[in-house]
């Protein structure tokens, strides 16, 4: 690293530059049923090298970026570096500035053990599977164990490390007429066996039930109730609505001191984007900025009182910056999930593919697993889909009180949302 | 002109064959896929620009075979410089992978059949991108984004995107010695407006086996993607239920991509994760409908000359008069089902594993005029604007999230627009209901297929317009 600063500073016009080093080794499983497809092993390192050029007088700052590789030659990465000091020069955007923080103490060294890690996860898939009595039918583990330096101009110099896991899991269910399969990913640090073990165990059943399911009824409305990742997902235009680049680039509806649920019969949005989750992947001290990360009370009871995001989108907001999060937290709601349930409404619990828009906040998905509830009845359908639009229905939204933490994100189990259009089968 | 190949992997030739050789006398299979693929990525918006580097990697994957089992190593600073050393380090992390599979059952393959190849290729393009300084291209797009913003004062944000790059991949296996060298690009123009429903989105792309001449192509499209922004603003929500529909050659792709491209992806067959084998020789579409897949039949942005597993591109018919004929399949897959592999094994880079995946896929040309499709619409819809699609081969299940419907009353458009839309369904029925095919067939690449939620890829679908029945909410 300290080579690809010695080149840098040859160029006394760049400003800034920010030098992140990142080593990662990885150990990946690939299984059909109980038996092994293929494993894989992987040793990859990369430099990425962000530089700064101002144009002090027109109040103009460029920016380029460039990736190194080991393989690089040295006359390589100089002819890289020079191109990007000239790109960098080309750009012409608003000027700003990067905080000065060089003084972190941050010690999150995590010993590198991919392989005891791998296997332990892999014991306890078709553990739980055969207790669960489950029809696994196929799945993949990857564990990744990432070193990373950090130096910026400002003197900050940072070494830490973290490790990664990402599973894919596809279960089968049957009846006498078909058979059906349930996707679902999980990303977290560190392994809950209790947690992640509740999980598949809701998977299998999921699965059973959807090999049951009725064609969804031809509804047109419904009051929709969603559950886990697929409120994670809705409740994501919250997030991405109030970054500081969405506000810049006008890919947001909404503004700072807004009240964005105005008249709302049920529950107000709180939320905190944060520095550091317990299990998130995503946990860090710094962007790629070099900006300490602080946690950031975003939306306080439905009104928006602070956009989070970078330095640059920050400063031209002139606001102080919270640094890139990418960690969530959502208030619980004012409703028990029986309470929610209690009424009549669809449940999703699983879509081929929830698509959300932040910007705009439509929402649509087809359905591959639901619940019509009525009168108290619990009914499994499957086919059709749902869509709707948030910041039009926001105004009836229900959060339950019960919360979860998966990941990234913390926030309600479930949510209730009034007056979705349903595109039933029958 | 002639796209010109990586020095890294010129230089980096020999000592690689000297480490394959060497490999094979401890595996009963070995093969390495180096790669070295450049990219810029260009952006202009209404109030912010920036160059990065886009779509790179460098570095390389060895394939091991040992009594049947598979494993692998991906890694990206293997030093070269004593070839016996490299060895050393390939051979200690695969055999250290095959002492732990000891521990499981493996779905065992055989890839000793492997036929014999030398090729070395590099693919051309009409304007080189280095014909341009980086300074003109952003000049250019600049330009674009300045038209943009003039052409509706709704406007608040233009973004306009370049994105080129070169792809140079090296494969040598025991058999097999192969260099190709290809480029791409693509470009979109994005435009953001405030209506009376907040923001909204319209836009239009281009692709291709190009060089700079895309950009050219970019400019073709300012008009198209502020129409498609000014209908978005106008568009309300669909009343869900069954229409007819007639599909741009956009939506078409999209459906021949979601609906049977991934149903017949063979590593599916393998998990038993698809209805496809089934089907196979049976008819699952209208007598009218005909798919192709493969890196062969287009020159477009997955249009190679060998996958990401050595074997050589083919042009696979998928569907013909409507009888499904056979899948794509990566080499593993074949070996497993005891078939052979299509050119269709791609990793989203050295670092990712191999999947089947689509490469150019499009349903073929009918003989219908777009203006009788129309007019033969009592009650339903234009589809267009593609934003999404997903999966289900399981349960041939489809699920395609659509910008855009314009509907159409008994022949005529009404100038009423609808959207979003989602169209779902089981696709054999939808297939099935295909009743008209236009002539014209595009295929579009600008953007990326993943396999489940991961392994994103470049892929281009197409087709012509086509007439059918579906479910839309």
């Amino acid at each position: 690293m300290k080579h690809l600063e010695k080149i840098l500073l040859e160029y006394p016009e760049i400003n800034d530059y920010v030098i992140i080093s990142k080593h990662t080794k990885s150990a990946e499983w690939f299984f059909i049923k109980d038996k092994l497809d293929q494993s894989r092993r992987k040793e990859v390192a990369y430099t990425t090298i962000k530089l700064f050029v101002d144009d002090t007088a027109a109040k103009i700052r460029g920016h380029a970026e460039v990736t190194i590789y080991p393989t690089h030659t040295p006359e390589e990465i100089k002819t890289m570096l020079h191109e990007a000091v000239l790109g960098a020069k080309l750009i012409k955007n608003q000027g700003y500035a990067l905080p000065v923080e060089k003084d972190l103490e941050y010690k999150h060294n995590v010993k590198e053990n991919i392989l005891v890690t791998g296997l332990e996860i892999i014991d306890f898939i078709f553990d739980t599977a055969k207790k669960a009595q489950g029809d696994l039918n196929s799945f993949e583990v990857f564990v990744n164990h990432n070193t990373i330096e950090f130096l910026n101009k400002n003197g900050l110099h940072l070494n830490y490390s973290t490790q990664d896991c990402y599973l894919e899991v596809i279960v089968n269910a049957k009846t006498p007429t078909q058979e059906i399969e349930l996707y679902k990913e999980y990303r977290f640090g560190s392994l809950n066996q209790e947690s992640l073990a509740n999980q598949f165990n809701a998977l299998f059943t999921e699965a059973k039930d959807r090999a049951s399911a009725l064609p969804t009824p031809k509804l047109e409305k419904a009051d929709l109730i969603l559950s886990n990742d697929n409120v994670e997902s809705l409740l994501g235009v919250y997030e991405g609505s109030t970054n500081a680049a969405a506000l810049y680039n006008h890919m947001s509806n909404f503004t700072m001191g807004q009240n964005l649920q105005e008249n709302s019969q049920g529950d107000k949005i709180e939320l905190t984007m944060l520095n550091a989750l317990e299990g998130s992947i995503y946990n860090a001290p710094i962007d790629n900025d070099g900006v300490i990360l602080k946690s950031t009370k975003v939306i306080e009871n439905g009104v928006f009182t602070k956009a989070w995001g970078d330095a640059r989108h920050s400063y031209y907001m002139e606001l102080e910056p919270s640094g890139q999060l990418r960690n969530a937290s959502f208030k619980g709601g004012s409703k028990t999930i029986k309470e929610l349930e209690s009424e009549d409404a669809l449940e999703v619990l699983d879509f081929s593919s929830f698509i959300v828009d932040d910007s705009t906040g439509d929402f649509s998905g087809e359905i591959r697993l639901g619940y019509t509830i009525k009168n108290g009845q619990k009914i499994a359908i499957s086919g059709g889909s749902i869509s709707g639009n948030l910041l039009a229905l926001h105004h009836q939204l229900y959060l339950s009180k019960e919360v979860q933490r998966a990941n990234r994100f913390e926030g309600p189990v479930k949510l209730r949302l009034n007056g979705v259009s349903v595109a039933g089968i029958q | 002109m002639n796209v010109k190949p990586s020095p890294y992997l010129t230089r980096i030739h020999d000592d690689l064959k000297t480490i394959i050789a060497e490999l094979s006398i401890h595996f009963d299979y070995i093969s390495v896929l180096a790669t070295d693929t450049k990219g810029k990525s260009y952006g202009v918006r209404t109030r912010s620009m920036d160059i990065r580097d886009a779509m790179g990697e460098r570095g390389m994957v060895f394939r091991a075979v040992c009594q049947g089992r598979v494993a692998e190593v991906s890694i990206n600073d293997l030093k070269l410089d004593v070839p016996l050393d490299a060895s050393q380090k390939i051979i200690d992390l695969l055999k250290h992978q095959f002492d732990q599979q000891a521990r499981f059952d493996s779905v065992l393959v055989d890839l000793s059949t492997e036929e014999s190849a030398t090729l070395d290729i590099c693919k051309s393009y009409k304007i080189p991108f280095d014909s341009k300084t980086p300074e003109e291209k952003l000049n250019l797009l600049s330009e674009i984004v300045k038209e943009v913003n003039a052409k509706d004062e709704r406007i608040v944000n233009a973004v306009v995107q370049y994105v080129e790059v070169t792809v140079s991949k090296l494969f040598i296996s025991t058999k097999k010695d192969m260099m190709q060298t290809y480029p791409w690009s693509q470009g979109a123009v994005v435009v953001l407006g405030k209506g009376e429903s907040g923001i909204k989105m319209g836009y239009n792309s281009v692709s291709g086996m190009k060089g700079l001449e895309l950009l050219d192509e970019l400019r073709g499209i300012i008009d198209k993607s502020v129409k498609n922004l000014d209908d978005t603003l106008k568009a309300t929500p669909i009343i869900p239920g069954e229409y007819e529909i007639i599909c741009t050659p956009d939506i078409t792709g999209l459906i021949a991509h979601e609906a049977f491209g991934h149903g017949v992806e063979m590593d599916m067959f393998v998990k038993n994760r698809a209805q496809a084998p089934q089907f196979i020789n049976k008819a699952v579409a209208s007598p009218l409908v005909g798919m192709h897949d493969g890196a062969l039949v287009y020159e477009q942005v997955s249009s190679y000359a060998f996958d990401d597993e050595g074997t050589l591109a083919h042009d696979t018919v998928i569907i013909e008069n409507g009888i499904l004929k056979q899948g794509i399949c990566d080499a593993l897959s074949a070996s497993r089902l005891h078939t052979l592999p299509t050119g269709n094994g791609k990793r989203e880079s050295f670092e990712r594993k191999a999947y089947t995946r689509m490469t150019s896929t499009y349903f073929t040309s009918g003989n219908d005029k777009l203006e009788d499709m129309i007019s033969s619409v009592k009650k339903g819809y234009l589809l267009d604007g593609m934003e999404s699609g997903m999966e289900d081969p399981k349960n041939w299940g489809i699920q395609c999230v659509l910008s855009r419907g314009y509907e159409i009353i008994d022949g005529k458009f009404t100038g009423k627009v609808v959207g979003p839309i989602i169209l779902t369904g089981y696709v054999i029925d939808l297939l099935k209901s295909i009743t008209m095919v236009s002539k014209d067939v595009e295929l579009m690449g600008s953007g990326f297929c993943g396999k489940g939620h991961k392994e994103w890829v470049k892929t281009a679908n197409g087709g012509a317009y086509i007439k059918a029945t579906a479910r839309l909410g």
